[in-house]
């Protein structure tokens, strides 16, 4: 065991201290919000500081069925669940094509869906929006769930098209032998040997579906589709005229809580596959 | 002797129809990977070459498109607020180099070489990276109600810290629009960079620490001389992917938060031109925007990345 210097004693603590710190910055503000909005109006104006009397868990009550949160909640998971099964349905296969098969342009469109990682979904937001109005899509979640879906479709394609690569011919060989079809192929041997690859982009996609704000503020106004996030910027900007902040607050606690929980259990993955996401575009 | 030849003869035919495009690989990709590209290029391709269509007609979206050349890109460069808008994302994204950079690799050398507790790593891993999975609806309202002036805890803790002279009069949405705005563009982004920069701290091969060691080497030197070396490359990959993604997104953030104001304080060319193009319906000179951020941002991003390349090779 080295002995420390006095000196690298307190650059230590000094770091340490700066830790801690900016691990408040992140932590205070989420905590404030949760035990604010147990919080009446009342108790928000007297003091920002002070805990709540007593819990007011109405304010929850107040939020899921008085501000329409559950529908929100409701509306979120049909685009989550349905721009999921698309983007599997879609990234899988086109992975197994362009890892698996020999064919001239197979090369160009590897290329193309590389290149595409790099296009900044928010630049594409008003041509989209009149080529959908034009096609009356526009306030359908189904729109949403095509998008969400799309976008995400290259970088999944990048991930899975290596670890397909690594699957040894022949495994499918010998399924050839035994006269598999393509199709069975492709779900009976490819799909289980990239399970843990397909978790992580499933994950990934989920968390950005649930959390996306621009395009389906862009795409719905119809008040009966809102998903979460527009849902939320819409009580809040209601909140001019009648205010309840421990219903918004508790509104925003509950959008939290479903990313909150894979995070809490999947944090490893997350990390991972968004640190995977970054080195790509670098 | 022929069996044997046979099965040989047999196995090979079976390897070539690993690679043979046969009629039901033809079949499979008609099914899943024609529809998949043809999406993909509808949503996500076509809208690049209408933007750059349109951006040399002026059309509102409904009535019919009339062609007027360049005139959508010269107002667009004699419009002060496009300009603001500009200088607006270069200071944010400046500032945010500045601060994520330094951050990261403060945290980054710090969780990895400070010789921490297992504990104590994984909790700062798990906090710092928080931000990265929350919505920006829900970062942006929970930032403005904590500087909120009527009901926020940013003036109480001023007060508490006697620092009661420096509250903006008027709340530090409006008053220090810009600051914030980069101090949370920034508590966002230094999760992540993070825990890249941590990986690539990590995949540096330990025999390279030790045989150092014993050439007497101290702690602050091996990180001047090995670490920092060996992580530069990384670095240098956050620098433009920092850069190339706030030019693009940054309005992600501030769309929620401020929508440009006060008075387009807080204007960013993203913003711009979704304004333009989905409130106002100018779509031909939102388009001719959104092409000129396209090429600002990969003319900058090229450039820096051209720049930092070189300096590595020195």
């Amino acid at each position: 065991m080295k002995t420390q210097s006095f000196g690298s004693f307190i650059s230590r603590s000094l770091i340490r201290i700066f830790l801690a710190f900016w691990s408040l910055t992140v932590i205070f503000p989420l905590v404030w919000l949760v035990y604010s909005s147990l919080k009446n109006n009342r108790e928000f104006y007297e003091s920002p500081w002070k805990l709540p009397d007593v819990l007011r868990l109405e304010n929850y009550q107040n939020a899921w069925v008085t501000a329409n949160i559950s529908s929100y909640f409701l509306n979120s998971l049909i685009v989550v669940f349905g721009a999921l099964v698309f983007y599997l349905i879609m990234s899988t296969t086109t992975s197994y094509i362009l890892a698996k098969y020999k064919f001239r342009s197979v090369k160009f469109f590897q290329n193309f869906y590389l290149a595409a990682m790099m296009i900044p979904g928010v630049l594409l937001l008003v041509p989209l929006y009149y080529q959908m109005l034009a096609l009356k899509l526009t306030d359908r979640l189904i729109t949403l769930i095509i998008l969400y879906a799309v976008q995400g479709v290259p970088f999944a394609v990048f991930i899975l098209t290596g670890f397909i690569k690594n699957i040894h011919n022949s495994f499918i060989e010998a399924a050839l032998v035994d006269g598999a079809s393509e199709f069975n192929i492709f779900t009976k041997i490819i799909l289980p040997f990239i399970k843990a690859p397909i978790f992580i982009v499933s994950l990934l996609n989920i968390m950005g579906s649930w959390n996306e704000f621009t395009t389906a503020l862009t795409f719905i106004r119809d008040e009966t589709k809102y998903t979460v996030p527009i849902g939320l910027s819409y009580l809040a900007n209601t909140m001019q005229y009648r205010t309840d902040f421990g219903a918004l607050f508790a509104s925003l606690v509950i959008s939290m809580v479903p990313v909150l929980v894979l995070y809490a259990f999947f944090q490893k993955q997350l990390q991972e596959g968004t640190a995977a996401n970054e080195g790509v575009k670098g | 002797m022929q069996k044997d030849l046979q099965l040989k003869t047999n196995k090979m035919k079976n390897i070539e129809s690993v690679e043979r495009l046969t009629s039901s690989k033809k079949r499979f990709i008609l099914a899943f990977g024609v529809p998949t590209f043809m999406l993909y290029f509808f949503f996500c391709i076509y809208p690049i070459f209408s933007s750059i269509f349109t951006s040399f007609h002026s059309w509102s979206g409904f009535s019919d498109m009339e062609y007027i050349g360049f005139e959508n890109y010269l107002n667009i460069l004699k419009d002060p607020v496009f300009v603001k808008s500009a200088i607006n994302d270069f200071t944010i994204v400046f500032f945010k180099e500045i601060i994520i950079i330094s951050l990261v690799m403060l945290f980054a050398i710090s969780l990895t070489k400070l010789r921490l507790s297992r504990a104590e790593t994984a909790f700062y891993r798990f906090v710092y990276y928080f931000p990265n999975i929350l919505s920006v609806i829900v970062i942006a309202n929970v930032w403005a109600f904590f500087f909120n002036p009527r009901i926020g805890v940013m003036n109480e803790i001023m007060k508490l810290l006697r620092l009661e002279f420096l509250i903006p009069e008027n709340g530090w949405l409006v008053e220090h629009t810009l600051p914030v705005i980069i101090f949370i563009a920034s508590w966002c982004g230094i999760g992540l960079y993070m825990i890249v920069l941590i990986s690539a701290i990590n995949n540096v091969p330990a025999e390279i620490y030790e045989s150092s060691e014993i050439d007497g080497a101290g702690q602050w030197s091996q990180l001047v001389n090995i670490t920092l070396p060996s992580i530069w490359s990384q670095v240098r990959f956050m620098v433009v992917s920092i850069l190339y993604g706030s030019l693009a997104s940054n309005m992600g953030l501030i769309l929620p938060l401020t929508n440009g104001g006060p008075d387009n304080a807080s204007i960013v060319m993203g913003l711009y031109v979704y304004q333009k193009g989905i409130n106002l319906y100018r779509v031909g000179f939102a388009n001719a925007a959104a092409v000129c951020l396209m090429i600002i941002s990969i003319v900058i991003s090229l450039s820096s990345n051209y720049i930092l390349a070189r300096r590595e090779e020195k």
